[in-house]
């Protein structure tokens, strides 16, 4: 469905030339929803805007629906206006100067005969549950409808791929929640092939069949949200996304179904080998998948003997830091077990869960 | 004194030649180079606040520079300009139309960019990922943004361009005679009632422009 290779995007600032998209090759399949999740500044909204066709990019070339709409060696260049595509902006950028309706029809309007692109408009408008304000002026409308409208005008024009920039990031918290499932199940129901930009990790995890992870206008990993979470491939990622242990380590052997032993400061540890590790690792973890005993476990491996040092209560958890020898592991402790301060208790680190990433010093 | 108001010299100017063209001239003038000057601005701007080009900052200087013309000096620059280059405006109502545009291009394109900035990017880019070129999302999008202070600029150039007397005077010809330079000459001529009524009438046409323009913004300004 959209196809990017090598897609490089420079800006000038000042006398520097900073590569805001370094080497950008990703595929969207048809009908899948495809995230591009980076911290501000990573380059994500710039792949974006030059998929729409609002940024021109320096090299590359970029295929929607079987049209190239970009190719730097071909001298391509299609305007936003001749691209099979529809775009949700941060700002909603809903028209100030027209109805509900007049912002819905504006992409159909001398396009189809007016009746009909009247019908389409309130037929998208009536999916977003906005059919009752078809004939509200604009500056009317309150943050959450804007972006209810902007959606409805996004789907009016009927292309097959939907492009979003951060469209929930301006709306409340509970409001984003709800948007983010009704979201989800229109491009489902419609069957459009959706790319996301956001920098929000639970919205990406929620909604996506694939997350790309970009990262200083480069493509860190492509995953789904589960293999990326679980199994992380680089030490950015794992940090990016959740909370996650650093153990610094040697990986001492590795037998061919990518488990290995690394050996750390707090003993050895059995872990699965992530990316393509060799020699100095960091052993990565999660603080939520480490099991927690005051008794000791039956596992002879990844078992360790610790000390509660400060714990907070959040409710569900206790978020703690339990004291391994030297280092400070983040560990969560459920609610119902009841470990005090100074406590010595037993961890078990599942070798599933430990990640020997390359050690990107 | 009382005694001694009348209203003659509002009915007898009409009989004098050249005044009722004085007027419909001054009308075309006014409008005419108003809205060039306005359209000529929001485009500039629009270069100029938009625009990825190398050019831009020129471009913005050039539009603003005429501020430090006077208008004599222009009036003498654009007859010399027109008497050298064959295109036949000479004497016409045009190369008036065309100095006094020089005169206000640099309050119209500040005004213009001002109005531009506030315009989200974003609304325009909506407008071109809705399938619409950028001359329709111009059209459609950035000039109904762009009206109130449109309309704002347009009611202060046509003011001036319909008061303006040193540039008319350097250009004008019997055909292209405006308001300004007829008051200039009637008073010339010693007829100081007719100087009067004329100026009297004058002024009441531009109170009525201001004060429909002030509604109409006004009633733009409650509905954003």
């Amino acid at each position: 469905m959209i196809t990017v290779a090598g897609l490089k995007k420079y800006f000038q600032v000042e006398q520097d030339q900073v590569k805001a998209i370094d080497d950008i090759d990703f595929e969207v399949t048809e009908k899948e929803f495809f995230t591009l999740l980076g911290p501000s500044g990573s380059g994500k909204s710039t792949v974006l805007r030059c998929l729409a066709g609002l940024e021109r990019p320096e090299e590359g070339e970029i295929t929607i629906d079987g049209k190239l709409v970009f190719s730097a060696a071909k001298k391509i260049f299609l305007p936003p206006n001749e691209r099979n595509i529809s775009m949700v902006f941060q700002s909603y950028a809903i028209w100030p100067h027209m109805t509900t309706l007049g912002n819905v029809v504006y992409p159909l309007t001398g396009k189809i005969p007016k009746k009909q692109a009247r019908e389409k408009a309130i037929e998208s408008l009536r999916m977003v549950g906005m059919e009752k304000l078809a004939d509200r002026p604009a500056p009317l409308l309150s943050g959450g409808q804007q972006q209810r409208v902007a959606l409805a005008r996004a789907i009016a024009k009927g292309s097959g791929v939907l492009l979003l920039d951060e469209p929930l990031s301006n709306l409340d918290a509970k409001l984003r929640q709800n948007m983010r499932v009704e979201l989800r199940e229109l491009q489902k129901r419609l069957g459009i092939t959706a790319v996301y930009v956001t920098h929000d990790q639970e919205e990406a995890l929620s909604m996506s069949d694939r997350i790309s992870v970009v990262n200083e206008g480069r493509i860190v990993e492509v995953s789904t949200p589960l293999s990326i979470y679980q199994k992380p491939q680089s030490q950015f990622v794992a940090n990016f996304i959740g909370l996650c242990n650093f153990l610094p380590g040697k990986l001492v052997s590795q037998n061919n179904g990518g488990i290995g032993i690394a050996e750390t400061e707090i003993g050895k540890l059995e872990c699965i080998v992530g990316g393509n590790a060799s020699d100095e690792v960091i052993v990565a973890i999660r603080p939520e998948y480490i099991d927690v005993s005051k008794t000791p476990f039956k596992e002879k491996r990844n078992v360790f003997n610790g000390t509660v040092i400060s714990r907070t209560f959040l409710g569900r958890i206790f978020d703690s830091i339990v004291k391994i020898g030297d280092y400070e592991a983040r560990v969560e402790i459920t609610s119902s077990q009841e470990v005090m301060e100074g406590e010595s208790i037993f961890l078990y680190w599942p070798p599933a869960f430990c990640v020997a990433l390359p050690d990107s010093k | 004194m009382i005694s001694s108001l009348t209203t003659a010299n509002y009915r007898v100017i009409w009989d004098y030649p050249g005044v009722t063209k004085a007027f419909a001239n001054t009308g075309i003038l006014g409008t005419v180079t108003a809205a060039a000057t306005m359209m000529l601005a929001s485009m500039v701007s629009w270069f100029t606040v938009r625009g990825h080009f190398k050019g831009k900052r020129l471009l913005d200087t050039l539009s603003f520079l005429p501020i430090a013309l006077p208008s004599i000096v222009i009036g003498l620059g654009v007859m010399i300009v027109y008497l050298v280059i064959p295109i036949p405006i000479y004497g016409t109502l045009w190369i008036i139309s065309i100095a006094l545009m020089t005169r206000y291009i640099a309050f119209g394109a500040r005004t213009m960019s001002a109005a531009q900035l506030q315009i989200h990017k974003e609304l325009e880019e909506a407008s071109l990922v809705s399938g619409v070129s950028w001359l329709g999302t111009f059209r459609r999008i950035v000039l109904p943004l762009l009206a109130p202070s449109f309309v704002n600029g347009f009611i202060w150039v046509f003011i001036h361009a319909f008061r303006e007397l040193s540039i008319a005077l350097m250009l004008f010809s019997n055909k292209s005679i405006v308001l300004s330079t007829l008051i200039y000459f009637t008073w010339d001529a010693g007829r100081m009632q007719e100087t009067c009524a004329l100026a009297v009438i004058l002024m009441l046409i531009l109170f009525i422009v201001t004060f429909v323009g002030r509604l109409y913004l006004l009633k733009k300004v409650k509905t954003y």
